[in-house]
């Protein structure tokens, strides 16, 4: 079993690129990156669209030379080695694969190219396409194949190399729930017995949850922050990346101070109750109240550490209830309860007033405005 | 759709079609016929069917038929022009391709100051008429003191050859997708790897289409190779061209059916490549 070490791999040292555009502009998808990647790391990159993500891995993968800074294996610079000489693997976003080669071909590609052995390149493929549950496919050309299979060869071509570090943009993205949770687990079974180190780009945040050591999120060509999944879900560091890994409920106010007691008076809302580490009086602030941190009873109720909320609509999604509600300002507001509880005589129906309690240790505050 | 199918526009439609293939395929046809006619005097009438022509083409005289000796062709004339037309078409078309493929490739995957006006330039020797480029080609031989012979000829033909086969490269290398030459260096493919394993068999079906063009086209080239030809070097186009000033013979007939044969054959491997997928 090996765990991520502080032993540093891989540095990207303030890496900046940009590229002119047909409509005469220039997008700038790394504007000043610096990350530092442990040796044997799940990191994940987390953004939305267009914010740089494939930009990064082609970078770090050789295939786009950097405008500016330079990015560091094992403390040697790389600028001056060609993408072919570098020990990493790429599982590109569109697959890639050769259309005049059969399965078997794709993935062998790189166990001859490096000149290993017929023989042992027969076994290595037979069992990472066994890995990914493509035995019995060898003989197949791409165009015969469904994009699920499809992606699923590229992993093979890519973790039959057993690269040092493996880029992986998107790769698990067209397959079905069963199949992708089963190659979440593979993978992270890899990073423990082989020893890779991976950097995953996703935008399912449930899957940066659970894979990763570390979570990156990017926007507009930055890293807005950089932690477990723990901190990025718990103490996210502005309103940008709260919003995208999970569902929050996020409030702008005033902080106010009196008599030891922090608030947060939101303009023409409630005031929240909070614990104000870090922060001063009269700041402008941004509050996080996550669905789960609520407690939810019946009836209007307003008191310190509560808020008041009418429901406007429930939804069912198994084992628990998202109630979306309306404060009194006509502010949304989203709280989760058990269905267990639920149904056990809370009897929730739309329509109905209820009271939002909270412990002042659970909001989160953010500098307001920040990226 | 049946319904569509007897209507008076599909009829005409389908007439015009077949009308077309008989005004591109009747004088082939006939020349055909003409070549087994046993007519010698008028080929216009038949007189039964006879393979005359073709023998003595190649210097057999038959025998009981009255033939004198200038109905004979000299064999040694006619292989020699053939194999100077072959040993052209083939080193042409070869060099050809190389230059073509390589101008594709570049223009292709690299950006390069110019490189529009470039692509333009090697559209020109296609556009150009023939007897032009012929004189001006002579001009440059004769200027520079280059004595008219084969090799002459072959260098002519590249000049306006590379140019198609860079045209039909330059539209499958479009077709093809450049991260897979990326996705080679990723799995550890040095650039003389990725193109011998990943570009040239994506492009191959071009590379062959683009060769088997030139070689067609420079086999029957005519006007050019007229100017750049040395006195001794005819070409088979050449040499048909000479049977013609002494009338038409039904040896010329028997001669083109052979031609016609040919091309149909290396033209219908050239399509076939290009037809097939990767
Ligand atoms: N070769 C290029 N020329 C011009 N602009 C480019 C080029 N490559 C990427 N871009 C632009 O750079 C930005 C970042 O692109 P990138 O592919 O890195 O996004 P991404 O984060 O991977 O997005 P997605 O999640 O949609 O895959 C985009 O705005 C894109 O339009
Ligand atoms: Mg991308």
């Amino acid at each position: 079993m090996r765990h991520a070490s502080d032993h540093e791999l891989l540095r990207v040292d303030n890496v900046r690129k940009s590229f002119r555009t047909p409509e005469s502009g220039v997008v700038t998808p790394l504007d000043g990156i610096t990350l530092s990647i442990r040796n044997n790391e799940f990191l994940t990159l987390l953004g939305p669209s267009g914010c740089g993500k494939t930009t990064l891995l082609k970078t770090i993968a050789g295939f786009e030379d950097l405008d500016e800074g330079e990015i560091y294996l094992d403390g040697r610079p790389m600028s001056g080695v060609p993408a072919h000489r570098r020990p990493f693997n790429t599982v590109f976003q569109n697959y890639a694969l050769f259309p005049h080669m059969t399965v078997a071909g794709n993935v062998g590609y790189g166990l001859q190219v490096a000149g290993v052995p017929r023989a042992e390149e027969a076994t290595r493929v037979a069992d990472v396409l066994r890995l990914v549950g493509l035995s019995g496919l060898e003989r197949r050309k791409p165009a015969q194949l469904s994009g699920g299979q499809q992606q699923r060869v590229a992993l093979a071509r890519a973790l039959v190399n057993r690269p040092r570090v493996l880029l992986l943009d998107e790769s698990l993205s067209a397959l079905d729930r069963k199949l992708r949770q089963s190659m979440q687990i593979e993978l992270k079974n890899l990073q423990h017995t082989v020893g890779i180190t991976f950097i995953f780009v996703t935008h399912d945040q449930e899957e940066a949850l659970t894979m990763s050591d570390r979570i990156a999120v990017m926007d507009k060509g930055r890293i807005l922050q950089l932690g477990t999944p723990a901190e990025i879900y718990d103490q996210p560091a502005s309103r940008f990346v709260a919003g995208f890994i999970g569902t929050s409920n996020i409030f702008t106010g005033t902080l106010t101070q009196d008599n030891g007691a922090a608030r947060v008076q939101v303009a023409g809302g409630p005031a929240i109750a909070v614990t104000a580490g870090g922060f001063t009086a009269g700041e402008q602030v941004d509050v996080m109240l996550r669905p789960e941190h609520f407690a939810l009873v019946p009836g209007g109720n307003a008191a310190s550490g509560s808020i008041v909320a009418v429901i406007e609509n429930i939804v069912f999604v198994g084992t628990d209830l998202h109630l979306h509600g309306r404060l009194g300002n006509g502010m949304p507001v989203m709280a989760l309860e058990r269905h267990a509880r639920a149904a056990g005589g809370l009897n929730l129906k739309a329509g109905q007033t209820v009271t939002l309690h909270y412990q002042a240790t659970s909001p989160h505050l953010m500098k307001s405005g920040a990226a | 759709m049946p319904r569509q199918r007897l209507s008076p526009g599909w009829a005409a439609l389908n007439l015009y079609g077949a009308a077309f293939l008989v005004f591109l395929y009747a004088p082939l046809a006939l020349i055909t016929v003409y070549s087994f006619n046993a007519n010698a005097i008028n080929m216009a009438v038949w007189e039964g069917f006879t393979l005359d022509w073709y023998r003595t083409l190649f210097g057999m005289q038959p025998a009981g038929a009255a033939f004198d000796a200038a109905f004979t062709e000299n064999p040694d004339r006619i292989f020699q022009v053939l194999r100077n037309s072959l040993v052209v078409a083939l080193a042409a078309s070869a060099i050809s391709t190389v230059i073509g493929t390589a101008t594709a490739l570049a223009t292709a995957r690299y950006d390069f100051i110019g490189k529009r006006i470039y692509q333009g330039l090697l559209f020109l020797p296609m556009m150009m008429p023939d007897i032009v480029l012929g004189i001006a080609l002579l001009i440059f031989f004769v200027g520079v003191g280059f004595k008219l012979s084969l090799a002459t000829i072959i260098i002519g033909h590249c000049t306006f050859l590379s140019s198609y086969v860079y045209i039909i490269v330059a539209a499958r290398l479009a077709g093809m997708d450049n991260t897979l030459e990326i996705a080679s260096a990723d799995l550890g493919a040095g650039p003389l790897t990725t193109f011998r394993r990943v570009t040239l068999p994506l492009i191959m079906p071009g590379v062959i289409g683009g060769f088997l063009l030139a070689f067609i086209i420079s086999l029957d080239d005519v006007v050019i190779t007229y100017f750049i030809a040395g006195v001794d070097t005819q070409t088979l186009p050449l040499f048909i061209l000479a049977m013609m000033r002494r009338g038409i013979r039904p040896q010329i007939n028997a001669l083109a059916v052979l031609l016609i044969a040919f091309s149909f054959v290396v033209a219908s491997a050239g399509l076939y490549l290009r037809s097939r997928k990767n």
